[in-house]
């Protein structure tokens, strides 16, 4: 059975890039994409669960379209979408990307490891991890193969 | 070598004293190395010998005026420079030991002095401490204590003139601008009402400020002199021990006594140990020997753990007055003794609750300060006023008295009246500071810090007399039924009765949660909550939100009451728990099986008042978008529309409010409408927003500045926290008027650079640098595989893609091919580098190529000063202006960026091109890659485009407000919004003559216009009677004066009769009144409410209606601005 995926992002360039990235993997997966908060919602709340979920850190709430605004901007827009799913008891693996080092939300400042640490706590078990982006960089595609990997159980070696 | 060396140093320093002592060598040594001597002295001399030869010394004059402590005039207060280098803590408070002692007669007196004064101040026997305050001149001189003194009984007797002249001679006589700014600081907290504000956008930024920059000393002597105690969890109090010496000796020992009391509270408070604890206590009770002050004595016990309360008789009095139930002997005992009382201030709280329970007012005129107090006491314990607002100003006057020792009484009365808004620490430390300066604080305030477990009821006061209301005989009995663990049920009868006895509903909250936290009944307190706060949103601080919050995070709920509690604990408490409020939404909607809340509402019939709460306050978009049901934000804004709509129509909200949000809303809808095209520009900073956010602290600089003193070469010494040789301070900030313009242009330049929601570096970083720019200019490169990556060993990794398809190539010719890519690949990563550094904010002189720089040049700081100076000058106006010069440099930074993009980084990436080209040219070996460079020369052009378009990001974006545009559109926008928010109506049929793309309708009046027409079709499908499948019509003609828009809609029969039958006619009239302000909001039908908004196009323009046939039509009159003479 194929590994079920899904990709939350609203860089229409990141998730080209990953997307590319995970086919390249030629590896057993059904792919989903999402591009904010609510469509990720959606997604996760329709059909069978998914094995592992690739979350963007920050989303706007809908859909950017030509004619409309995509609502609020949401700092830890995938930090929430995550929460949804441990409060519902998913076993989905999630693995979340950002490109920034470091956060505001409120008032507040948060370094990468504050946020890695946090989501870590918050997630248990199905924290997959927390990549940077950076396109000119391949560390992020091998964090992304380890991880895939180890969601679809195959060897990371392999 | 180690003892020789010792010996020789004590030997240096004997030898120092030796000089010092001596009036012959001491009359032919220069000032400097008179002045060495004594720094090394000070600093050197041995523990056991130090204090007697201090002793002696200051027996010297020359000695002596090496200390401010002996100054008694403005002109002479920080004089002389510190002591500062290597003199420890312990040292410092020797130091000050000799010196305090020496003047003990003076401390005697100053003590008797400073007593007299505040209890002539609170009772307002002004005259009185006037006489004291010039008795105090005469005997002790000037010193800060004074000064301050002073500026609050002028401003207090109201004497704007007199205040003004005393603040401008204050400050005139100063010969020390650090000393200036304190006189600053002390004017602007005295002669305010709004003291609380200035301490937080004046005192406490000028304290973040010292502390940035490593000013310990200064900010914490700050903290000492203007932040109460226990307000502002304050902990380095002993920082400015060192600090001390620029005041004069009466300001060393009242604030000493300070420390002192930080000492009593530092258990409760918790931290870091302090280092001196132990030498300042002997040092108080070596003091107390000698000085002759009460308040010394008490603090001395306190530090010894021995202080208890002692109640006077009349305090006594009235206590029995009050646990009786007799308030208005309450009342009148207190106004007859309170010149009598030991501590007035100890009995606010039950002469509030007197007055509450009486349900009066004091209006006692003789004691304004006193019943100016009460005053919000009894606002607190009746709830009637926000809690918020009482606790403010109460607040305000503890930081205006903040130098006089009853302030901590009243904050403890603070903490008293709002045990839930505060900590038990709050209690704890305030009630060990009223503790440790009077004797007379009620059982009750005492007990907090006396004993740690309260049995139940003690906290709210519940005794065990006899001859006692009611409800009090009620509570008592409630106190012995929980204290005995009698059954539930018998208890919560007896708290039902409390409910309907008490007059003081609060009194019954805060005892029913006493006992639902002790019994862990907190599901119980959560729906009483609910329900009250429903009722009366001012209940908030008779609940403890924090618990209730607590519990319910930690259990699975789902109930309507929790959200509501919630939703009270982000709005009252913290914002910080919103994920909470979200999730139990969810949880709520999805467990009733809808998808969205108008669907649940639709089912009421009618609200409970939590229902209300849950649709009137919850219910908004920003918690509404966390559920995934939502298709847009048009449709998100719909459903608010649509709740807005059924709780008008239920009755449950007011016409007026539901007008105001849908209006709000369709605005935004219209907004979007109006400049959906797509706009390149990034670069939106939101000033408005800015100046608003930032509006307190700019009111209370330009307060400041105004009673600021203009000092000429505007700078001030400042105390500095290095040492140098000499030991003298010698940093040098700036201060006085151009200080503060400075300030306030620093103050919003932060802002509008760096606010996260904002500011200009949020456009930089999250919209253009992080990943956007490179993106962009990467992408084509990255799409045709002609960019090398880095690997984890940060070398370019091989390009393989490249290598794939030219698989014949040799493998000596392809890595110098793949060599030239991975060059290619580091210039192109280092270009873009190049250029995000561009894009940064750059806020000083360092060398860097970022291109929007910041600077501050006096050039602004004189605007700015010539726009405070104008007499009409208000924050707004200072806020706009600053604003005005921010946007110049900006705008001259993104054509810069513009610039640089378009032609250096264009031309640099271009260069980088042809030399890759040129390069594999060398290296292919006549090979002829034709593919590869195909796809470089294609790449080449391609990227050019992107380059412009990231130029293009540099621009201003439009401000959010909507451009001219033509009738046409104006009529398209509406539809096109209409629909956005009323999902389920019919298509409208549309016939518009071309002209209309002729006829411009300007920006300013263009949302007044659309907003007519969305409420005149809405009122077709409203009122027609044939609901969403109404045929409505929309058609116009041009005019000699403008335009007319006619919209037509179907009648059911019976809606037509009752239009025939008068209704017609009486809406003809009304709209005949005209545009009246209340139409808006009041005239309850679209058609009144399109009236006043076409009223608002233009003079001429208005809406009338005809019926006829069927049909009801509204018709549009649009006068263009033009043709009105």
């Amino acid at each position: 059975m194929k590994a079920r995926i899904l990709l939350v992002e609203d860089s229409q360039h990141k998730r080209g890039r990953i997307i590319e990235y995970l086919n390249s993997l030629k590896v057993d997966i059904q792919l989903s994409e999402a591009r904010s908060f609510t469509s990720g919602c959606r997604a996760l709340e329709e059909g069978e669960p998914f094995d592992l979920i690739l979350l963007d850190l920050s989303l706007p709430t809908f859909d950017k379209a030509d004619n409309e605004p995509a609502g609020r901007f949401r700092p830890f827009g995938g930090a929430e979408i995550a929460r949804k799913l441990i409060r519902r008891n998913s076993h989905s693996k999630i693995l979340f990307i950002t490109q920034y080092e470091s956060f505001q939300d409120s008032g507040r400042s948060y370094s990468f490891d504050d946020i890695h640490n946090k989501l870590m706590n918050e997630c248990g078990d199905s924290f997959a991890g927390m990549l940077r982006y950076n396109s000119s960089k391949t560390s992020w595609k091998d964090a992304l193969n380890k991880v895939v990997r180890k969601a679809i159980n195959e060897d990371t070696d392999s | 070598m180690k003892n020789r060396g010792k010996i020789t140093h004590e030997n240096a320093v004997s030898q120092i004293y030796s000089q010092l002592v001596n009036p012959l060598i001491v009359a032919t040594m220069p000032e400097d190395a008179y002045r060495k001597n004594i720094a090394t002295f000070i600093a050197d001399e041995s523990d056991n010998l130090f204090d007697s030869s201090f002793q002696k010394l200051l027996n010297q004059r020359r000695f002596r005026n090496n200390f401010n402590c002996y100054a008694n005039k403005i002109e002479d207060f920080f004089a002389i420079p510190l002591f500062r280098q290597r003199v420890s803590q312990k040292r410092i408070i020797h130091m000050y030991k000799v010196l305090l002692k020496g003047e003990a007669e003076k401390l005697t007196l100053f003590a008797e002095i400073r007593r007299r004064f505040e209890r002539a101040f609170l009772l307002e026997q002004y005259e009185r401490a006037n006489s004291i305050l010039d008795d105090c001149y005469a005997n002790l001189g000037e010193s800060m204590w004074y000064l301050r003194s002073r500026m609050l009984l002028l401003s207090s007797m109201g004497d704007t003139q007199k205040t003004q002249e005393y603040f401008e001679s204050c400050k005139n006589r100063s010969k020390d601008a650090f000393v200036t700014s304190l006189i600053g600081f002390s004017q602007i907290i005295s002669d305010s009402g709004d003291a609380a504000l200035h301490l937080r956008q004046s005192v406490l930024s000028t304290i973040r400020e010292f502390e940035a920059a490593g000013h310990l000393q200064s900010a914490s002597l700050l903290e000492l002199m203007f932040v109460p105690t226990s307000l502002v969890n304050i902990n380095r109090y002993e920082s400015s021990l060192l600090i001390l010496q620029v005041l004069p000796i009466v300001d060393i020992y009242m604030y000493l006594m300070e420390i002192g009391q930080s000492i009593v509270v530092h258990e409760i408070r918790g931290g870091d140990p302090i280092q001196v604890e132990d030498e300042i206590v002997r040092f108080a009770i070596e003091l107390n020997k000698s000085v002759n002050d009460p308040a010394l004595s008490r603090l001395v016990e306190a530090l010894n753990n021995v202080v208890t309360a002692e109640i006077s008789a009349e305090g006594k009095n009235l206590l029995s007055c009050y646990e009786e139930g007799d308030y208005e002997n309450v009342i009148k005992t207190f106004w007859i003794t309170c010149e009598s009382l030991a501590n007035p201030l100890a009995y606010l709280n039950i002469v509030a609750k007197a007055y509450a329970y009486l349900n009066m007012m004091p209006s006692n005129s003789a004691y304004p300060v006193l019943s100016g107090l009460l005053n919000h006491f009894v606002q607190i314990y009746a709830v009637s006023a926000p809690p918020e607002s009482s606790e403010e100003s109460i607040i305000a006057q503890i930081v205006r008295l903040k130098g006089m020792t009853f302030s901590a009484h009243i904050q403890l009365s603070l903490f008293v009246s709002l045990p839930y808004r505060y900590t038990e620490q709050h209690l704890k430390i305030s009630s060990a500071l009223s503790l440790s300066i009077s004797p007379e604080i009620t059982p009750l305030a005492a007990s907090f810090y006396n004993s740690g477990n309260l049995s139940f009821g003690e906290r709210f006061g519940v005794n065990d007399r006899i001859n006692i209301p009611l409800y009090r005989r009620t509570k008592r009995q409630i106190c012995q039924l929980v204290n005995s663990n009698s059954d539930d049920a018998l208890i919560e009868n007896e708290f039902r009765r409390l409910f309907e006895q008490t007059p003081l509903k609060k009194e019954y909250f805060e005892l029913y949660s006493e006992y639902c936290l002790q019994n862990n009944l907190l599901a119980s307190l959560v729906k009483l909550c609910a329900d009250s706060l429903a009722l009366n949103t001012d209940y908030y601080a008779c609940f403890p939100l924090v618990n209730l919050v607590a519990e319910i995070e930690n259990n699975a709920g789902g109930d309507i009451e929790e959200i509501v509690v919630i939703y009270y604990y982000t709005k009252f408490v913290t914002s910080k728990m919103d994920y909470l409020l979200h999730e139990r939404f969810e949880d709520y909607i999805s467990d009733r099986s809808v998808t969205r809340p108008s669907q649940l509402l639709g089912q009421v019939v009618n609200l409970m008042p939590t229902e209300l709460v849950f649709f009137r306050d919850v219910c908004r978009p920003d918690v509404m978008d966390f559920l995934a049901c939502f298709d847009s934000i048009n449709d998100l804004r719909a459903e608010r529309i649509e709740i807005l709509n059924r709780l008008a129509d239920l009755g449950a909200v007011s016409k007026e409010f539901c007008v105001e949000e849908v209006e709000e809303i369709v605005g935004q809808v219209v907004l979007d409408a109006a400049t959906s095209k797509f706009n390149s520009a990034k670069i939106f900073i939101d000033d408005a927003s800015i100046r608003i956010k930032h509006k307190d602290f700019v009111s209370s600089m330009v307060v400041f500045y105004k009673q600021s003193k203009d000092d000429g070469d505007d700078r001030h010494t400042l105390l500095d926290e290095g040492e140098d040789d000499s030991g003298v301070a010698k940093v040098y900030l700036s201060g006085g008027k151009n200080s503060i313009a400075l300030r306030i242009i620093s103050h919003l330049r932060d802002a509008f650079l760096f606010d996260e929601k904002f500011g200009l570096a949020k456009n930089l970083s999250t919209e253009i640098r992080h990943g956007f720019f490179a993106n962009l200019i990467s992408a084509r490169l990255e799409e045709r595989m002609l960019i090398n990556e880095i690997g984890p060993d940060g070398l370019y990794c091989s390009n393989r893609i490249w290598r794939d398809y030219n698989q014949f190539l040799l493998q000596e010719v392809w890595d110098d091919i793949d060599n030239c890519l991975k060059e290619f690949s580091r210039k192109f990563n280092e270009l873009i580098a190049i250029a995000e550094e561009w894009m940064n904010i750059k806020e000083n002189d360092s060398e860097t190529e970022r291109v929007f720089v910041y600077l501050v040049e006096m050039t602004n700081i004189l605007a700015v000063r010539k726009l405070l100076d104008q007499a009409d000058c208000d924050a707004e106006k200072v806020s706009s202006a600053v604003m005005d010069l921010f946007w110049e440099s900006t705008e001259a930074h993104l054509t810069a960026m513009r610039n640089k993009l378009n032609y250096e980084f264009r031309d640099r990436l271009d260069g980088l091109f042809s030399s890759l080209l040129a390069e594999i040219n060398v290296v292919k070996h006549g090979v002829p890659l034709i593919e590869l460079t195909n796809a470089i020369l294609l790449t080449r052009e391609e990227i050019k485009e992107d380059v412009t378009t990231a130029a293009e990001w540099f621009r201003r974006a439009a401000d959010p407000s909507l451009g001219d545009q033509t009738l046409e559109s104006v009529v398209n926008i509406a539809i096109k919004a209409f629909h956005e928010v009323n999902r389920a109506k019919s298509s409208i049929d549309v016939d518009l003559p071309l002209n209309f793309r002729e006829i411009t309708i300007i920006g300013a009046t263009v949302k007044p216009f659309v907003i007519a027409i969305i409420n005149l079709l809405d009122n077709c499908y409203r009122r027609s009677g044939l609901g969403a499948t109404t045929p409505v019509s929309l058609s116009g003609s041009q005019t000699p004066n403008g335009a007319q828009i006619n919209i037509r809609n179907a009648l059911r029969q019976d809606k037509y009769e009752e239009l025939q039958g008068g209704l017609l006619s009486e809406i003809q009239s009304k709209l005949a009144e005209g545009g009246a302000i209340l139409m808006r909001t009041e005239g309850g039908s679209g058609l009144s409410k399109a009236n006043y908004q076409m009223a608002c196009v233009s003079g001429g323009s208005g809406v009338r209606v005809v019926c006829k046939d069927s049909t009801f039509t509204a018709e549009i009159t649009y006068e263009s601005q033009n043709s009105i003479s």
